[in-house]
């Protein structure tokens, strides 16, 4: 599954909208809803991630940019 | 001999009535580019004028721009007149501009607008080719100084909107002749990346000669051939450069492109938590839906279970029984009535008490009660039974007749 989170958002909706019809059989229903918290369990886990890292680009004496680490709070 | 050392003020004092006394200072005209132009919430206004080579400090006071049939602002090529005087204060001297004259765009602004006419004619500005901002970017490269404010308040707003977001910083000059080159390659180097979902590029507010290298048309060209999205935040919301135009999206300010650039993650949060809402209220309102349909078909099999009609019929029979036991006891009962009545009526007729009356039974030999002559012969052996006893007699003789004839005569 490499939905965006608004990809993920919009199946979830699907999903939510055509089980509140109710129209679907309780075998489709129950395999909707296992989808639907597969669905819900990935996008938690998107917006779950570790605090990004923040880098600076410096220039090395070749004139290859290396990332290092941005001091913060100075 | 030594000279008194005068005091500041004094200094200041001397000079302020030495220029205030000048005949050409006290009373002059001067045509210049207004920048760094300021409206005091006071009401009075401060700017620079300024030629190709220098600048001088100017005020108007409120009472004097109050009829200004224009606004003035940066870039602006004025003609002031009034008078130069120092501000004691700070030891300065600036022109005290009485009356303002609008002469035309200055030389930066012109140089704005051909390029802006240029670039918008060759298609650079146009909606159609902007490309979508990403929703949530992984990693967003910023190119900007690495001392200002700008880096800080995206980083802040960054972090505090949504902490997963990676950022990479090109540091670039934003000011002076080699930044409008140091941060087109800032561009192409994060554009040549494959991690990068999101450039920003921008800095704080300034003069209209500070922001100028966001006017580069060099970098207009690269902005507009990036194959990653960008938000440009540059100055403050009132500013607008070539670079803003040619960009994706233009931010007022850095924060706000910061903001722009990603979801808040509080809102991400609850519309999550919302949906999770919605899903167990369905799944809890499904099951009980086919739970009620599954109790309606229970109860239509009980309804309609073959034991149920037998105990229906049963019920029934047992109805009808009931009847047919009531309309039983009925008839025995009316019967019992009538049974009773006869033995009253037999009572009134009982023989005993007949007899004990003075009327007697006359039985032959075998017992036969002799209800009439034709019974009897003469010379039978009869008995006549009284209350007491009986009499055996025998038939003496036989007469035909009524015993009510004797009676009626």
């Amino acid at each position: 599954m490499k939905l965006t989170y608004e990809e993920a958002i919009i199946e979830l909706e699907k999903i939510l909208d055509e089980l509140e019809k109710g129209e679907s059989s309780l075998d489709q229903s129950l395999k909707m809803f296992k989808k639907g918290i597969d669905l819900y369990n990935y996008c938690n886990k998107l917006i779950s991630e570790a605090e990004g890292e923040i880098k600076i680009l410096l220039e090395d004496d070749n004139g290859d940019m290396v990332e290092s680490s941005y001091p913060m709070g100075g | 001999m030594e000279v008194r050392p005068l005091k500041v003020s004094e200094v200041n004092g001397y000079i302020k009535r030495l220029v205030l006394s000048d005949m050409i200072l006290s009373n002059l005209s001067l045509e210049g580019e207004i920048s760094n132009f300021k409206h005091h919430y006071s009401g009075h206004m401060y700017f620079n004028l300024k030629d190709e080579k220098a600048k001088i400090k100017a005020v108007m006071f409120k009472g004097d721009n109050e009829s200004l049939s224009f606004i003035p602002e940066d870039g602006l090529m004025v003609v002031a007149s009034g008078y130069v005087s120092v501000y004691e204060r700070d030891g300065e001297y600036q022109l005290y501009v009485r009356h303002l004259k609008e002469k035309g765009l200055g030389d930066l602004y012109k140089a704005f607008e051909e390029l802006k006419v240029k670039l918008e004619k060759e298609g650079l500005f146009l909606e159609s080719s902007k490309k979508a901002i990403p929703t949530m970017p992984k990693k967003i490269g910023v190119v900007t100084s690495s001392t200002g404010a700008a880096i800080r308040d995206i980083i802040t707003v960054l972090r505090r909107r949504f902490p997963p977001c990676q950022i990479l910083i090109y540091p670039a000059l934003v000011q002076g002749n080699r930044a409008a080159e140091e941060i087109s390659k800032g561009l192409a180097y994060l554009d040549s990346r494959d991690d990068i979902d999101l450039i920003i590029t921008g800095r704080g507010g300034g003069s209209i000669e500070e922001l100028f290298a966001f006017n580069d048309e060099n970098l207009a060209r690269t902005i507009y051939s990036l194959k990653t999205p960008i938000i440009t935040a540059i100055g403050h919301e009132t500013d607008f450069t070539i670079a803003d135009f040619v960009s994706d999206l233009r931010a007022p300010t850095p924060s706000a492109a910061a903001e722009l650039s990603v979801p808040d993650i509080l809102e991400l949060e609850a519309g999550l938590k919302k949906r999770l809402k919605d899903f167990e209220r369905i799944v809890t309102e499904t099951i009980r839906k086919k739970r009620a349909e599954i109790d309606l078909i229970n109860a239509n099999l009980k309804y309609y279970n073959p034991i149920n009609r037998l105990r229906d019929k049963r019920q029934e029979l047992d109805g009808i029984f009931k009847d047919m036991n009531y309309g039983i006891e009925r008839i025995i009962a009316t019967r019992s009535r009538e049974i009773l009545d006869l033995k009253s009526r037999l009572d009134i007729l009982n023989p005993a008490l007949v007899i004990s009356s003075g009327y007697g039974i006359i039985e032959d030999q075998a017992g036969n009660i002799i209800r009439s002559i034709g019974l009897v012969e003469q010379g039978d052996e009869i008995s006549i039974i009284l209350k007491d006893g009986k009499i055996l007699a025998s038939v003496k003789d036989i007469e035909e007749g009524g015993w009510q004839d004797e009676i009626n005569l």
